[in-house]
């Protein structure tokens, strides 16, 4: 599985290297202004990028090309998921670095703030791309890529569909629940489940692959 | 004789093409040459065999082991070359030596650069530069370079040229010395396989037509050039297949030795591979 691992990273190379400017005005732009959008697309960018790695995949018919090798099916899929993992992790690891300037030299924004922001997004992230991959094992890049628009449509038209038929009171009511949950046990809560989900995920992409026909 | 590879009653059904109970064996240290046209069956076949598709039916033995998910070992022994470019366009020769190094544990660095010396592949362009001749020789260096025992090369040497067919040619010759070692080779350049091969396996339309040693098939068959009423004198288990022409009937003999033995006027000519198939897929049976 080592071998998928380096594969993955030395094909993004080149993407990380274009990365870096984009980064660094990204940096001059949002840091004044606080760190939380900046730490959400940088995170999310990151983690999204195992995507890219199926298309380059996809791209070379690599995946019947190495089940000829000493790898297993399993291996393939859980390497994806390493892969997701490790380029989250990395984007956590970005972000601290560069937070770390807003909190000590700019003071926008404090340690704790910085954390929580940090905990949400990389676990959102890591739903963003548990969602991916079984998609794309199922469907293809290409159609998977057309899913993912209508699925992300669908919360959001849920939201705006609900905010309008909620009226004042019940919105208030609502509001007044959220606040008796602290921050804290909500950033937990969505590790943990974001934990849960990359399993069930990794479950469901391992028989998808399994049954693959190449 | 051990057989390197033993490929039992697969079957595989698709919507619109059928493989068809194939069986067919490739022993220690022969090279066993697949033809057949376009379509045929045979990259399907070797995909059946290297459970890149499920089966309906039928089982793969390599070196007399079944084939499963989780014979990473026994992979290590096999080397692929498929019909497809299978590297990343932005992978350099050394990022595919890293790759390799942790996939196969007998991978061995000298004799892969030492390979890429000797097809001549540049170290420092990308994969994306290589022309289609020149991914299809890194393919083969890869396969060579972590010491298999048994080579399946899918059309490996269509999109090379003369003088590199030549070179691989060559070098699959070197590989088949070691008396363990064997190759399983689909082509349509049936004129690689007059070359290298001891066996050759004829599949068409799913179907193992047959399989026969290399020699004795070029021995026995042969073609016979006569007219209509020449024709109509053969017995029809005599010859496999006919083919009509303006000038009259062209006829494969099953044994040819016999036939001119029996019939001394008529002209018989040896039959290339070539021919056999050709007259397999387009002739008309008895």
């Amino acid at each position: 599985m080592k071998g998928l691992l380096v594969k993955d990273f030395l094909n993004l190379q080149s993407t990380f290297k274009r990365l870096i400017p984009i980064i660094a005005l990204w940096m001059v732009i949002f840091l004044p202004n606080g760190n939380s959008t900046f730490f959400g697309v940088l995170i999310m960018m990151m983690t999204m990028m195992v995507v890219t790695t199926i298309s380059y995949d996809d791209l070379a018919k690599w995946d019947s090309y190495a089940l000829t090798m000493p790898v297993s099916r399993k291996e393939v899929v859980t390497g994806k998921y390493v892969v997701m993992m490790l380029l989250d992790g990395m984007g956590v690891i970005m972000a601290l670095i560069i937070g770390l300037i807003g909190v000590v030299f700019l003071k926008n924004s404090s340690w704790s703030e910085m954390m929580a922001v940090l905990v949400i997004i990389a676990s959102i992230g890591l739903i963003a791309g548990s969602t991916m991959l079984p998609l794309i094992y199922h469907f293809g890049t290409e159609k998977a890529r057309i899913i993912i628009i209508l699925v992300a449509m669908v919360p959001t038209g849920l939201v705006l569909l609900l905010s309008g038929m909620v009226s004042e009171q019940q919105w208030q009511w609502l509001t007044n629940i959220g606040a008796d949950i602290s921050l804290s046990m909500t950033i937990i809560g969505l590790a943990v489940f974001s934990a849960f989900y990359v399993a069930c995920s990794y479950m469901i992409s391992k028989r998808i692959y399994e049954k693959k026909e190449f | 004789m051990e057989n390197a590879l033993t490929i039992n009653h697969l079957s595989k059904t698709y919507t619109d093409f059928k493989l068809d109970d194939i069986s067919f064996t490739v022993p220690k240290g022969c090279v066993v040459g697949l033809i057949g046209e376009n379509g045929a069956g045979k990259t399907t076949t070797l995909k059946a065999a290297l459970n890149l598709i499920k089966n309906d039916c039928g089982e793969t033995l390599f070196f007399d082991q079944i084939l499963d998910e989780n014979s990473s070992s026994l992979k290590e022994d096999i080397g692929v070359v498929l019909d497809a470019p299978c590297f990343h366009d932005v992978l350099r020769v050394r990022d595919i030596n890293k790759v390799m190094k942790n996939i196969y544990s007998n991978w061995d660095d000298q004799r892969f650069i030492d390979l890429i010396f000797k097809f001549k592949l540049p170290m420092d362009k990308r994969v994306k530069e290589y022309s289609k001749g020149m991914k299809m020789k890194l393919q083969i260096a890869v396969a060579l370079a972590h010491n298999p025992k048994l080579l399946i090369l899918d059309e490996a040497t269509s999109g090379l040229d003369p003088v590199a067919r030549e070179e691989m040619m060559d070098i699959f010759q070197e590989f088949i010395q070691n008396e363990n070692n064997a190759i399983l080779m689909s082509s349509h350049i049936t004129s690689d396989l007059d070359k290298i091969a001891d066996y050759i396996v004829f599949i068409h339309n799913g179907k193992v037509v047959f399989q026969e040693e290399k020699e004795s098939l070029l021995e026995m068959m042969g073609i016979l050039k006569c007219g209509a009423s020449q024709f109509e004198s053969l017995d029809a288990n005599d010859y496999h297949r006919y083919r009509k022409n303006q000038f009259g009937y062209e006829v494969l003999v099953k044994n040819r030795p016999e036939i001119k033995k029996r019939y001394r006027d008529v002209m018989i000519d040896p039959a290339t591979i070539e021919e056999i198939m050709l007259f397999f897929v387009k002739g008309e049976v008895a």
